[in-house]
């Protein structure tokens, strides 16, 4: 079966410095795929290439089988392809509610439809008992499921996730991993996130792509990449690989 | 339903407004009102690409003489019935504002201000220049819109242009077009993210906001009866159209109106000390606005009672029970 | 052709005008490129140089030039007392906030002017622009070569002070980390008031020496302010010398375009090219791009 997300040879250099190099991966319709690697190592600027944000000097991204490079970050959007930021930005000046309506217009002209579906949305990562307060009021932790909650009102086949559990304690991380448990409860199938939280990572993810300096070092199952010296020396150091 | 409980204040006061000149016959008073509906029309035109999109553009005079060009021009030169220089100088804004919008749009932050400023300059600039279809800084006579003393007539034209940029402003509050030009003022690389075409709706808000300076421009052009670059091309008509929104409140549908009748009583008020001072105190409101009220008169107080409504609503429980989503 | 023979005049009045040109350029750069405050006043300081050294010319018959040393401090105290009062509270606000109260502030200097003065042309006469000196077949107004070269040196000046001395490097480092130089000891609020009023000054000294050669009425900055920004945006953001030199170019530019376009529409290039830039090279012409 043809993939959701295909990228091929993906590499972006900025002036001089290359940032992603000939990087390919896929993710399958209904799996979790997560992308880690030291700080540095170009996760978020994949994620950049694959919403579109930045344009990728070579290669190819293919959505839904359609090759979407030239397309511009609304366009993604509504094919689909969802995502999140790794710096949250609810838009301060809306309250919960009206925030998440934003990205379920991108499925309804009526105020009145999109109104119910971002309750629905709401009430699924259990926000909706703020709905009219102000973004601006949020934790951080809710600030993460509202920046998920608009996402995922844009009805996306496949979601990008950057970084959605940094900054969050370990009883957050935990109603993260529950809330991201049940994305395909939404219709959404597919998730890549670029995450620096081991447990999310082990426990959610079918399949793991590692990036160090901006080239994949390592693809496989959780167990698999962890073990593996390559990685293992990108996080740790080499000595401590080559005594592994 | 209480959309329609909503639609009758509102309504109820365009009623009022347009009753005016049947028990009003003051010239100077209605002159006054005249000045008031002209900035509140121009203001709320304003404020649909400054406020709700938060484009702060402030080259706007370059729509606003377009429509008055446009009226002067083919009712001297061609000899056209004016309602017709009107209706094109409409028309014209469209591809004016399309074309202003293709440059500006492309630049970032400051930069998309001065450049709206850098082009409604050159516009006046070729004004001045191109004497043989304007006249250069002489000006031009234009014709009367409506034949008799009374001023009635004009104020009844100004008065549906206001209460129709009021009514497209309102309007575009309570749709889709609301949220998505509010999602583009507080983060458009977000609302990128989540599917709105930002530079459409960008260019559809400008567009929008040109059409309706050209007819007040339009209108403007036959009330004075006389034109040229320095009065309805130049710097301080964009300013003020910036002003009127801010100090009234950006991003709602009535700041605009109160902020024109706040600036003009203003300057009637000092008018009598000094003579041309009133950009002086536009200016110090401006100051203070930014300083301490950067909401503005309306949108401080909407922010307020929001803040408010909302957290009563959580305390409750309730989340049906708060009845207008205001922007 | 006739108009090629303009070139050479033009080429040289172009010249001696960018270096008045380079100064305002300067002195925005300081402001903006350094600083990131976006001032849209700049003009309106301008146009208080001008007015200062035209009361100091009428009333005290004191010399333009000379002038310069009571304009130039008076300015400085200004500026540092409209840092201090009203820019300051600005100086993180967004970019949107900082350039609707610096015009607001533009407004109050300029309608101000208007109340005192009117709206009346005025003119400074000195000896120095009654002289002409020719060189082959170009014509110079002694004037302009005075207020040329001692903009040059206030330029070099300024540069010089800006890489030596202490001052200017606390301002460097200000302007690159607010919270590292203030964690290094340096009185960041004085440092910003500094750079204003020497912003300020600088605008006001460029007017000063614009006093013997231009008309004075109370909108005069407005275009010089625009144009000042075209110079910074040539020269490459956060480069003081660059906005000289984008100075020099922008002058160059209008008197070389004047003889094709025509007088009345001079202003106009120096707006297109700023567009122009923006639009298809953004790092400036001189400027690296900077992170």
């Amino acid at each position: 079966m043809a993939p959701l997300l295909e990228v091929r040879n993906l590499t972006k250099t900025f002036g001089g410095l290359c940032a992603v190099r000939n990087v390919s991966f896929s993710v399958q319709k209904g799996e979790v795929l997560s992308i880690i690697g030291p700080n540095g190592a170009g996760k978020t600027t994949v994620f950049n290439l694959i919403s579109g944000f930045h344009s990728p000097t070579e290669g190819e991204i293919r959505f839904k089988g359609e090759v979407i490079n030239r397309l511009k970050p609304y366009q993604r959007a509504l094919r689909g392809l969802g995502r999140t930021f790794q710096i949250v930005k609810p838009f301060p000046g809306l309250s919960i509610l009206e925030n998440v309506m934003v990205g379920a217009f991108a499925r309804t002209n009526s105020v009145a439809q999109a109104r119910e579906d971002a309750m629905r949305i709401l009430a699924f990562v259990g926000l909706e008992g703020r709905a009219h307060l102000l973004a601006s009021t949020l934790t951080l932790a809710g600030r993460k499921r509202l920046e998920v909650a608009r996402a995922l009102a844009t009805k996306p086949d496949l979601i990008l996730l950057d970084e959605v559990s940094a900054g969050l304690n370990p009883t957050e991380v935990e109603e993260m991993i529950g809330l991201l448990r049940r994305l395909a409860d939404l219709g959404v199938s597919s998730v890549a996130g670029v995450e620096h939280v081991m447990q999310v990572v082990m426990t959610l993810s079918d399949r793991v792509v590692v990036l160090n300096h901006g080239e994949m070092i390592a693809e496989g199952t959780p167990q698999e990449v962890v073990n593996y010296p390559a990685v293992v020396a990108a996080y740790l150091g080499g000595e401590v690989a080559s005594r592994a | 339903m209480s959309r329609v409980r909503e639609i009758v204040p509102p309504l109820l006061l365009a009623v009022i407004v347009l009753s005016v000149p049947l028990f009003l016959k003051n010239p100077y008073w209605l002159n006054v009102l005249i000045l008031v509906l002209v900035w509140t029309a121009l203001g709320s035109a304003w404020n649909i690409v400054g406020g709700y999109a938060g484009q702060l553009s402030l080259g706007h005079s370059a729509f606003f003489g377009l429509g008055a060009y446009t009226l002067a021009i083919t009712a001297t030169h061609l000899g056209w019935n004016p309602w017709l220089g009107i209706a094109l100088g409409m028309v014209l804004a469209v591809p004016l504002s399309l074309f202003i919008g293709s440059i500006t749009f492309r630049l970032r932050g400051p930069y998309f201000v001065l450049g709206t400023l850098a082009i409604a300059e050159v516009l006046r600039l070729v004004a001045l220049a191109w004497r043989s279809v304007t006249n250069g800084a002489v000006g031009i006579m234009v014709p009367f819109l409506f034949q008799g003393v009374s001023r009635a007539p004009y104020y009844w034209f100004i008065a549906v242009v206001a209460i129709v940029a009021v009514g497209i402003t309102w309007w575009i509050e309570r749709h889709k077009v609301g949220y998505y030009l509010t999602a583009i003022r507080e983060d458009q690389e977000t609302a990128e993210s989540i599917g709105i075409n930002t530079t459409g709706y960008k260019n559809l808000a400008l567009v929008i906001s040109a059409v309706l300076a050209a007819a007040t421009g339009a209108f403007y052009a036959s009330y004075l009866s006389y034109i040229e670059p320095d009065i309805v091309l130049s710097e301080p008509v964009s300013l003020q159209m910036a002003i009127v929104a801010i100090i009234g409140g950006r991003g709602t549908v009535f700041g605009p109106a109160v902020g024109a009748t706040l600036l003009v009583f203003a300057s009637e008020l000092f008018r009598a000390q000094f003579k041309q001072a009133h950009l002086l105190i536009y200016g110090l409101l401006l100051m203070a606005a930014i300083l301490f009220l950067p909401g503005g008169v309306l949108g401080t107080l909407q922010q307020r009672l929001k803040a408010r409504r909302a957290a009563r609503a959580a305390l409750t429980g309730s989340t049906f029970g708060v009845r207008k989503e205001a922007s | 052709m006739e108009l090629l023979a303009q070139l050479p005049q033009n080429l040289v009045s172009g010249l001696l005008l960018g270096g008045m040109y380079a100064l305002i350029g300067a002195g925005l750069a300081l402001v903006y490129g350094v600083m990131d405050i976006v001032n849209m006043a700049h003009g309106a300081f301008l146009m208080v140089g001008m007015y200062t050294t035209y009361l100091l010319v009428t009333h005290l018959g004191i010399d333009p030039y000379v002038g310069i040393l009571i304009t130039a401090p008076v300015l400085f105290l200004m500026g540092m007392l409209i840092q201090r009062l009203v820019i300051h509270r600005v100086a993180t606000a967004s970019h949107m906030n900082q350039i609707l109260l610096t015009v607001g502030l533009s407004m109050v200097l300029v309608n101000t002017a208007q109340l005192l003065f009117t709206a009346d042309y005025r003119q400074v006469r000195t000896s120095y622009a009654e002289t002409v000196i020719r060189i082959g077949g170009v014509a110079m107004n002694l004037a302009y070569i005075i207020s040329f070269a001692v903009a040059v040196a206030i330029t070099v000046a300024l540069y010089w002070y800006l890489m030596k001395s202490e001052f200017g490097r606390a301002l460097r480092a200000t302007a690159q980390d607010l919270h590292a130089a203030q964690l290094m000891g340096i009185d960041v609020q004085r440092v910003q008031m500094t750079a204003f009023g020497l912003g300020m000054a600088l605008a006001g000294a460029a007017g000063a020496l614009l006093t013997p050669v231009y008309y004075l009425y109370p909108t005069v900055g407005e275009n010089f302010g625009l144009k000042a920004f075209t110079m910074v945006v040539l020269g490459g953001m956060g480069s003081v010398v660059g906005a000289a030199l984008g100075g020099v170019t922008l002058a160059l530019a209008e008197s070389m375009g004047q003889i094709f376009v025509g007088h009345e529409l001079k202003d106009a290039i120096g707006f297109i090219v700023f567009v122009l830039v923006l639009l298809l090279r953004p790092q400036g012409l001189f400027g690296r791009a900077r992170a």
